[in-house]
């Protein structure tokens, strides 16, 4: 599976702020199967860039506000206004698996129905099914929230800081999980996560691959003093031995 | 597939009744439903009762036959009735009963066989509730060949069950005093009988035997008519044909032979023609009599379909022909008066407030159930979205289901609204008599709520279901 993307992409939320990712002397980017590792602060729009390439935000529909770029996903060409949200969402549904950084069930349902809900999976190996997310630890709930997101047959996976409260063993089955996944169907992964920045930002590394640098300015034109316009960068590196990187990730 | 939809439909259900919101939700539920039954039983309670006053309106006798005073000679009065058979008044044709007449306070009626009673006659005998009492005055036809008849001379006792007898007696004394003996006779004497003394003092004879063997009927049903209720008594018309008829009669034998009193329950048996209203065509004096006999007197008129129900989109409107009812009023302003012409005002003014209350109340009860319909579907949906915003957003997040969500939250309050209309209206349209208007007007207000409700919908689920579809932020709040 394909993106390719136009920039400079702009995204307007409202009349005053907007967001525009892009570089100069290369306006077109391309992520084919492979594993895709964003790098950037706090606050330096790596999950807005994820949500507009996941068809969560960005222009879509006839009301949206008018931004610039393109960004094609297979026979796909969004973040135009010919596009809808209902066929946004049936792009989600049958292509998308989304891990967003803030974990979230239906909280009136057990983990069993939450994942039957979801995935219309009914004999579930899901550990503690009966149980409602609530009375569940941190780690726990994450761990169940990405047995029940992350599909197999899914050819795009959105991976927002999938380890926030996991352990080592969780990581690891994690990383396990990922790796037959991609054994099984190779697929475009992006992900984010601040505890590979060190690894990433290594001039050696035989890992990381550094692929695209993305530019990223912020308008704030209702904001005070000088802080209407920021700018901040987005680094992105390929993984390019996926093998060895999850060994790497699991066994240390 | 299917199960995979049952199972969605079922977690999606548990989802919108979570925790502490589905009381609130339930209660919100209840409280709308509450009103919504309140309004809907308080209009149909009001439409049977009117519906119920219409029917009594085009049921009640008294509003279909109107007694006019008469102090017309006998020219004037044929020349009442020529007016209308010439089609000078247009839109109307009443027909004068002369086989009955109010005298004083008494009713006067050919009582005839009930398979012989036609259209005005037989209003008269509803509106006075004569029907039980005819076979005790026809006794039997004691003649195979039917040539004789068998009467039993009697009046009924319409208004005065509560009076001592001797008022009662009173009441007959001055009946006959004042009419039948007094100005009957000596006007019947003075004509016909100026030469012949025998003739007379049969005829009188006659005439005397039938009077004291009349005897007090009381009625079988109690209560009376309010519009007809000053009517004392109600006498057959007959005795006084009868008494006509003898002095038609040209030999002194056959008028004493005319009557057999052998019967010994105070019945009499004559001849059947006897009792019959003169042949007017072959006796010219006889026409006279037929009418003059009876004057002066209130004399019933007749208007067929007097009062006819007009059909509206949302309801049925009574309709009284108002060229009969200004008809009847110039009368009474020339001087022709009505026995209780107050009847005339009272239906008037009873038709105008039905017809204006069914019409409003029919647009009342849309406006209102309209209005109610959306609040409560609004409200409904704007709960709901307020409520399960996120857990909406986190499954458009992974599955398509916007629509199905939507439609829920369309449909749920719909089917509610529906089910608690037309269970209120069960009885009214389905088990009830079938009332097509009723029907008319909940499915309106339906149709206009489903419509009103889509745009309220999509205005509480605008962001789910516009172009501005911001699911993220929703999510992240």
């Amino acid at each position: 599976m394909r993106f390719e993307i136009k920039f400079p992409l702009i995204h307007r939320f409202n009349n005053y702020r907007g967001i525009t990712f892009g570089r100069a002397n290369d306006p077109e980017l391309i992520f084919e199967n492979g594993i895709f590792y964003l790098k950037g602060h706090n606050g330096s729009g790596k999950s807005t860039f994820l949500s507009m390439l996941a068809l969560l935000q960005g222009n879509i529909g006839r009301s949206s506000f008018n931004s610039g770029g393109k960004i094609k996903y297979g026979k796909y060409d969004y973040h135009s206004k010919s596009f809808n949200f209902i066929k946004a969402s049936e792009i989600r549904e049958r292509e998308f698996c989304i891990f967003t950084q803030e974990i979230f069930f239906l909280p009136n349902l057990t983990l069993y129905e939450n994942k039957k809900i979801l995935t219309g999976i009914k004999n579930s190996a899901l550990k503690n099914k009966n149980e409602y997310p609530d009375t569940l630890s941190g780690g726990w709930r994450q761990s169940s929230f990405i047995s029940m997101i992350l599909q197999e047959k899914m050819n795009v996976w959105f991976l927002d800081e999938p380890f926030n409260n996991l352990d080592r063993e969780n990581t690891g089955r994690f990383w396990e999980l990922l790796r037959q996944a991609y054994k099984k169907q190779p697929k475009v992964i992006f992900l984010i996560d601040h505890r590979l920045n060190n690894d990433a930002e290594k001039a050696n590394s035989p890992f990381f691959k550094f692929y695209y640098d993305l530019h990223v300015s912020t308008q704030n034109l209702m904001a005070k003093n000088d802080k209407q316009i920021e700018s901040r960068a987005i680094a992105i590196y390929k993984i390019i031995d996926h093998e060895g990187f999850i060994k790497k990730q699991i066994y240390g | 597939m299917k199960l995979m939809n049952l199972e969605f439909a079922y977690a999606f259900l548990k989802m919108v009744f979570k925790g502490s919101a589905k009381w609130k939700f339930l209660v919100l539920m209840l409280g709308f439903l509450s009103i919504m039954i309140i309004n809907y039983s308080n209009h149909i309670q009001k439409y049977q009762n009117v519906r119920e006053e219409k029917r009594k309106i085009l049921e009640e006798d008294a509003f279909k036959i109107f007694f006019v005073y008469s102090t017309l000679s006998h020219k004037d009065f044929q020349r009442l009735i020529f007016d209308i058979k010439s089609g000078k008044h247009i839109g109307f044709k009443p027909v004068y009963v002369t086989s009955s007449f109010i005298f004083q306070k008494n009713l006067f009626i050919d009582l005839l066989p009930e398979d012989q009673v036609q259209a005005p006659l037989a209003v008269l005998y509803n509106l006075f509730k004569i029907n039980p009492h005819i076979n005790q005055f026809l006794i039997s036809e004691n003649d195979i060949s039917g040539e004789y008849i068998t009467l039993r001379p009697m009046y009924i006792n319409y208004n005065g069950e509560g009076l001592s007898t001797k008022k009662q007696q009173n009441r007959l004394k001055k009946v006959k005093k004042e009419y039948i003996e007094e100005y009957f006779a000596d006007e019947i004497a003075n004509i016909y009988f100026k030469d012949s003394e025998n003739k007379f003092n049969a005829f009188n004879e006659h005439r005397e035997k039938l009077l004291n063997q009349m005897i007090r009927i009381e009625r079988k049903e109690k209560g009376v008519n309010p519009y007809v209720s000053m009517v004392e008594l109600i006498i057959p018309k007959n005795i006084l044909n009868i008494l006509v008829n003898l002095s038609q009669m040209t030999s002194t034998t056959s008028i004493r032979n005319a009557i057999t009193y052998t019967n010994p329950d105070s019945s009499i048996t004559i001849k059947k023609n006897l009792m019959l209203v003169l042949n007017k065509e072959k006796n010219k004096h006889a026409e006279k009599l037929a009418y003059d006999y009876f004057l002066p007197r209130f004399v019933p008129v007749y208007q067929d379909n007097f009062i006819a129900i007009e059909k509206h989109w949302l309801y049925e409107s009574l309709r009284p022909n108002e060229s009969f009812i200004n008809y009847l009023k110039n009368l009474h302003s020339s001087g022709y008066y009505l026995f209780s012409y107050e009847k005339l005002n009272i239906l008037s003014s009873m038709i105008n407030r039905i017809n204006s209350d069914i019409k409003f109340m029919q647009i009342y009860f849309i406006l209102v159930d309209i209005l109610l319909g959306n609040i409560f579907a609004f409200t409904i949906s704007f709960f709901s979205f307020i409520y399960l915003k996120r857990e909406i957003a986190f499954l458009l997040f992974h599955k398509n289901k916007t629509r199905l969500i939507l439609w829920f939250f369309y449909l749920f309050p719909l089917f509610l609204m529906i089910c608690i209309k037309f269970g209120m209206y069960y009885k009214a349209v389905f088990i009830g008599k079938f009332d097509i208007f009723l029907f008319r007007t909940i499915t309106i207000s339906t149709i206009v709520v489903m419509f009103t409700f889509w745009i309220m919908n999509r205005l509480c689920f605008a962001e789910f279901q516009t172009n501005k579809l911001r699911l993220y932020s929703i999510f992240k709040s």
